[in-house]
């Protein structure tokens, strides 16, 4: 019975998310037109080229996994909208528990980011002929990264004086990896942002798993840093992703009970 | 109406937020296949009220019972048979009318057919059967109610709570909201009406609760509250034409305790009781005939009024 009404809550919260266009065009269309663009601008730049790895292979892994961290706002949006507008009135009054429903929007959440990134790949493969490498280890990096995008962003909700609040916090999250992957500004050069640049930011974590893979130790001259970094690079992001997970839980059962 | 047992019982119920007291030893009980109206003005604690029953809101003192057994240790179960329709429009808006009920009544755990069949039912029950496939957005403010209202009748519950399901809607929507609760109460679903629209609990209540600062200040039926204060009578004489002197002539016949003249008009007020109106028509035909006559009826804001003092609803609400 659980379970049924827990697929059900998935099932529903995903055709839900389908119909949000605007999140569907923020979160798909723009990244696939920025790694088009920059994808193309970038192609001939020679520090990116390295063993047949090109400029569009790096900046579309960039992009995929930068975008999967404001996918978290799906998350945010849902568990505002059910569990802390009036309509939690409603949900509180079906006969299940609140964190179930909740946990339904994570799931489908995280899926729908998912198989948003999962498309961005494909289709990047297929238009651009993106090098992805092994598709399985792609998808695991992205499950990971998509979950903490999620989990970070309900923290974040729960956590926050109020959703304004936590909407601004979001954008530092996805901003501040940016900034710290090095997508805008280079880093000062020293140890600190070296290794903020390098495992400090999720953007980084996912670059360093993907392309160490495909690369093995040639990567070193695109990330700096050796293919054998990869693992080390995939725990921390499971690590953290672990660790936000606890919190959330924490953090969930003290608002959302 | 064969009323057989208590579908519910609160007992000595208090809930505080800070130092307010929303709820003060209430007390109050729904009889089986009764449909109950709970009457107060805007924050009277009318919704802390449902929502515990709902066992949406923790209390901090007292009982609830539903369906014979405690709430805190049959919470779940007694959510299944309960159907809250709550004040705010809280269905999904980006789901169609049909997809929404598919999802509540897959909650309440129905399947297959059987869902499909329950979703149509209730979907023309409401009125709303060709709107089947239309996002909420579409419909007008009355359509929506009756969809939130369908949300919370789809698995057929034994005990539906509606917390002012007919505010800011048009006439003839919160007609087919009414005649809708009044079709539920016939087949048998014991039916917890808050409202502050007096005439809503006159037209469809068997019994009426008036709530008023966290306290229940009256229990019982329209026709029981409304005599329990009715100590006076008052009839409206409209004349033909305005009469030196009338209102002297009425103030001087038994019972008649106040004469109070508005042009053509005359206001007059008599002890309970009295059956003084035939001589006081016999008066103003003498006196040149009488265009029309009314007797209004003492109203549940009548009754709130001679407790309280104060008005039910708000003037700036008319």
């Amino acid at each position: 019975m659980s379970a049924a009404i827990f697929v059900q809550s998935v099932k529903y919260a995903l055709l839900r998310m389908a119909r949000g266009y605007l999140a569907l065009l923020i979160l798909f269309v723009l990244p696939l037109a920025l790694i088009s663009i920059i994808g193309l601008i970038s192609a001939h730049l020679s520090e990116v080229v390295a063993n047949g790895f090109g400029g569009m292979d790096y900046v579309a892994i960039s992009f995929v996994f930068a975008f999967q961290l404001f996918g978290g706002a799906y998350t945010m949006d849902y568990i505002k909208e059910d569990l802390l507008s009036a309509r939690r009135w409603r949900i509180h009054s079906l006969p299940y528990h609140g964190s179930m429903h909740a946990g339904g929007l994570i799931t489908a959440a995280t899926l729908f980011s998912i198989l948003q990134g999962a498309a961005l790949i494909a289709l990047t493969a297929l238009v651009h002929g993106v090098r992805w490498g092994n598709v399985g280890w792609v998808l695991l990096v992205l499950f990971v990264v998509a979950l903490q995008a999620q989990l970070v962003h309900l923290i974040l909700l729960l956590a926050a004086r109020n959703a304004t609040v936590a909407e601004r916090l979001a954008e530092v999250y996805g901003f501040g990896s940016f900034v710290l992957a090095g997508f805008i500004v280079p880093l000062p050069d020293n140890a600190l942002f070296e290794f903020l640049g390098s495992y400090g930011n999720p953007i980084s974590l996912a670059q360093n798993a993907v392309i160490g893979r495909i690369l093995g130790d040639s990567s070193a001259h695109l990330l700096g840093r050796g293919g054998s970094q990869l693992y080390l690079s995939f725990g921390i992001l499971v690590g953290v992703c672990i660790v936000v997970a606890a919190t959330a839980v924490v953090v969930g059962r003290r608002k959302l009970a | 109406m064969v009323i057989t047992a208590a579908k519910a019982r609160m007992q000595n119920i208090v809930k505080r937020y800070g130092d307010t007291i929303a709820l003060d030893n209430v007390n109050m009980e729904i009889a089986e296949g009764e449909l109950l109206g709970l009457l107060g003005p805007n924050g009277a604690g009318k919704t802390t009220l449902i929502y515990a029953l709902a066992g949406l809101v923790s209390v901090d003192g007292g009982s609830i019972e539903l369906f014979g057994r405690p709430q805190d240790t049959h919470l779940i179960e007694h959510k299944r048979r309960i159907g809250l329709v709550t004040q705010e429009i809280t269905v999904f808006v980006d789901l169609t009318a049909r997809e929404n009920l598919e999802f509540f009544g897959g909650v309440y755990g129905l399947r297959g057919s059987l869902l499909q069949q329950r979703v149509s039912e209730t979907l023309a029950f409401v009125g709303l059967e060709e709107r089947a496939h239309q996002f909420p957005a579409k419909f007008s403010g009355g359509m929506k109610r009756r969809l939130n209202i369908a949300c919370a009748l789809v698995h057929r519950p034994e005990l539906l709570i509606m917390d002012e399901p007919t505010v800011g809607i048009d006439p003839q929507s919160r007609h087919h909201i009414l005649e809708s609760v009044r079709q539920l109460r016939r087949a048998g679903t014991t039916v917890l009406y808050t409202t502050h629209y007096v005439e809503e609990v006159q037209a469809i209540a068997d019994r009426v609760v008036i709530l008023d600062q966290g306290n229940v200040i009256a229990d019982g039926s329209v026709a029981d509250l409304v005599a329990s204060i009715q100590h006076e009578e008052t009839v409206i004489l409209e004349l033909m034409e305005t009469v030196d002197g009338i209102a002297e002539r009425l103030g001087s016949v038994d019972g008649v305790k106040q004469v109070t003249p508005e042009g053509r008009r005359l206001i007059v007020t008599s002890t309970a009781g009295s059956g003084n109106l035939d001589r006081l028509l016999e008066i103003v035909r003498e006196a040149g005939g009488v265009r029309s006559v009314q007797t209004p009826a003492p109203t549940l804001e009548d009754v709130f009024l001679t407790l309280t003092g104060r008005q039910l609803r708000d003037p700036e609400e008319e």
